[in-house]
């Protein structure tokens, strides 16, 4: 079966332009359900929120035409669904609305953006690469005692939440810093804050910054993810093809690099796709543990202010990373299973 | 349905759902019984001790104004254990509901239910509860569990959308529409009881999800508010001293990661049985 489609053709033009309106369309359907769920939690921003309350409550009282003022910049007097719209319509052109206290939010948006950026991406890939590697390990030596070990290891570190691991590994890396009397790996931020340091020594200085939350990021993903690659691969080594390829003479290794491998990563995309959302938390959480101001630190400080449209800002912009991710897995899939592309 | 021979294995027999269960039901006997025991109460304070160290008076140490810690973590693990609790079977009432409906009846009903799933699938739910929490800040704590239990149903309700598909079109439920049994009793009374055991594997280990939302929103001042304390609240007024006393951070941290902890194995292992069956 295995051999007989891999060699089904993709050649054809028609098949390719097939396999693009497929593509396409699962794009336009991520992309609905992104603007849907920004509207919701627009929605739920709007009707809760109370972003004058701020105002209201300083001494001396603030004069209420400023506070009129203020709510028609806001669009408080429309209702929420046309503010939605007025909102949404100035994104294409770079325009995101105006913060609570009168800021354009396009000024801070780019910065939040790229920080999250640089803080989330590169747990999360080295989080997937290694999680499919332990588990595709684990399976190998499945009821050994290696494997034992990690599955236990894995379900303990899904116990711990990521605000609580980020701490912890403070406490654990904390005598290291002071043994060496510097801190070697930085507890807070992205950079040293004041340093001018230039080349080489300012991306050191960066990469120094980014070890502990990569890890806090990357750990809980290892190990939801090796749980379930872990299964996937002892599915496939239990299956009938892979008999089939051991009957044919191929060593155990070979059958299992050539036939299996690929087997077991296709449910993967799938789980990639879908729980890159949830992991997003995760994200939130160790910006706020480790002093990144990123896209999710933003967030939580908008609701605590009371900032709809930064929160609606922030909120399209964590959709469209999952949009982005999806779309990638859908292509990972493509990749992996031809079935999909005849 | 067992062929001779080969004894079923009992639910009791696998060593996850012992130690599990073992361990819930300490902890739960912990939080409701422990405290009549402690000759202290959480809100005691006793200003000559102000942030000791473990000690035999103080097992766990004391905390910023001198309240025992063990005390504290037994209230806190009180509140987490009925939210998680509550959240979790008010979980999976609603994905069971949503699920049988969405798989049983297919079609727009089915697709309108799955595009809800999709939508509050895109971004993390703790984010979107933060969103209106600060307005139901004064609300009791059941408000909370509402929360919880309406943005964390939708995983469970995928799977128990994909097992009434597949039962819709077994025999018995086949019979039963034949004999003119409404569409509301072939769920009631045909496809619930079946997937019962599914059920009580998801609602544990939906306990253990609830426990750890509930611990992320009280954390960022999101969930339970002052003067109740719930582990998260615990280990949130922790961390701030975590580098300095760290007994104060790490005391409700390990009751809380043993109660997830207790909640998942218990379920795997439930879910272990269910599977070979």
């Amino acid at each position: 079966m295995l051999d007989g489609e891999r060699h089904v053709a993709l050649s054809a033009p028609a098949g390719r332009a097939r396999l693009a309106a497929g593509l396409a369309g699962r794009v336009a359907g991520r992309v609905a359900l992104c603007l849907a769920a920004v509207l919701l939690t627009y929605t739920l921003a709007a009707l809760s929120f109370d972003p004058l309350a701020e105002l209201r409550s300083t001494q001396p009282p603030t004069p209420q035409a400023v506070l009129d003022a203020r709510a028609a910049e806001l669009g408080l007097d429309l209702p929420v669904l046309p503010r939605f719209l007025r909102w949404l319509s100035g994104v294409p052109a770079g325009d995101f609305g105006v913060t609570v206290d009168g800021h354009a939010v396009a000024d801070e948006v780019w910065e939040r953006a790229g920080t999250s950026l640089r803080l989330f991406l590169p747990g999360s890939v080295l989080a997937v690469l290694l999680g499919v590697a332990v588990g595709i390990w684990g399976a190998l030596r499945a009821g050994r005692w290696a494997d034992k070990i990690s599955m236990a290891a894995a379900l303990v570190l899904l116990a711990v939440p990521v605000f609580v691991l980020g701490t912890l590994l403070k406490i654990l890396w904390l005598p290291v810093n002071e043994a060496a009397g510097t801190d070697l790996l930085p507890f807070s931020g992205e950079k040293t804050p004041g340093s001018d340091l230039a080349g080489w020594a300012a991306a050191g200085d960066r990469l120094r910054h980014l070890v502990l939350p990569t890890v806090a990021i990357a750990l809980p993903q290892i190990a939801f993810y090796s749980r379930y690659q872990r299964a996937a691969m002892l599915e496939v080594l239990h299956s009938e093809f892979l008999r089939a390829a051991r009957a044919r003479g191929l060593t155990r290794a070979r059958a299992v690099r050539r036939h299996g491998l690929r087997m077991a990563l296709i449910p993967m995309t799938a789980l990639v796709a879908f729980s890159f959302g949830l992991h997003l938390a995760g994200g939130v959480f160790t910006e706020r543990i480790f002093g990144w101001h990123g896209l999710g630190d933003w967030m939580m400080s908008a609701i605590e202010h009371q900032d709809a449209m930064v929160v609606a800002t922030s909120t399209l912009l964590m959709a469209v990373l999952v949009v982005v991710v999806g779309w990638l897995a859908d292509l990972a899939l493509v990749l992996l299973d031809p079935r999909t592309r005849s | 349905m067992t062929a001779a021979g080969t004894p079923r294995r009992r639910p009791g027999r696998r060593p996850g759902v012992v130690l599990g269960s073992c361990l819930l039901v300490a902890l739960a006997l912990a939080a409701f019984a422990g405290p009549l025991f402690l000759p202290y109460t959480h809100t005691q304070q006793d200003l000559a001790t102000v942030l000791s160290a473990p000690s035999p008076a103080h097992p766990l140490g004391t905390a910023r104004l001198g309240e025992d810690v063990l005390a504290l973590c037994l209230r806190g693990l009180q509140k987490s254990l009925v939210i998680g609790l509550l959240a979790a079977v008010l979980t999976t009432v609603v994905s069971a509901v949503v699920g049988t409906v969405a798989g049983y009846l297919g079609g727009m009903v089915d697709r309108v239910l799955m595009a809800v799933v999709d939508v509050l699938l895109v971004l993390p739910p703790i984010l979107v509860v933060a969103v209106v929490s600060p307005a139901l800040r004064d609300q009791s704590w059941l408000v909370l569990v509402l929360l919880i239990a309406g943005f964390q149903w939708m995983l469970t309700a995928r799977v128990v959308r994909a097992r009434a598909r597949s039962l819709r079109s077994s025999g018995y439920v086949v019979a039963a529409e034949n004999m003119g049994a409404s569409s509301a009793r072939v769920v009631t009374r045909h496809l619930l009881p079946q997937m019962a055991p599914l059920l009580v594997v998801d609602c544990t280990l939906n306990v253990a999800s609830a426990v750890l939302a509930e611990a992320g929103l009280s954390y960022f001042g999101f969930g339970v508010q002052a003067p109740d304390v719930s582990l998260g609240t615990l280990v949130s007024a922790g961390t701030g001293s975590a580098l300095t006393f760290p007994w104060v951070f790490l005391a409700p941290v390990g009751f809380l990661a043993a109660t997830v902890l207790a909640a998942a194995v218990l379920g795997e292992g439930l879910r272990d049985d269910e599977g070979a069956r």
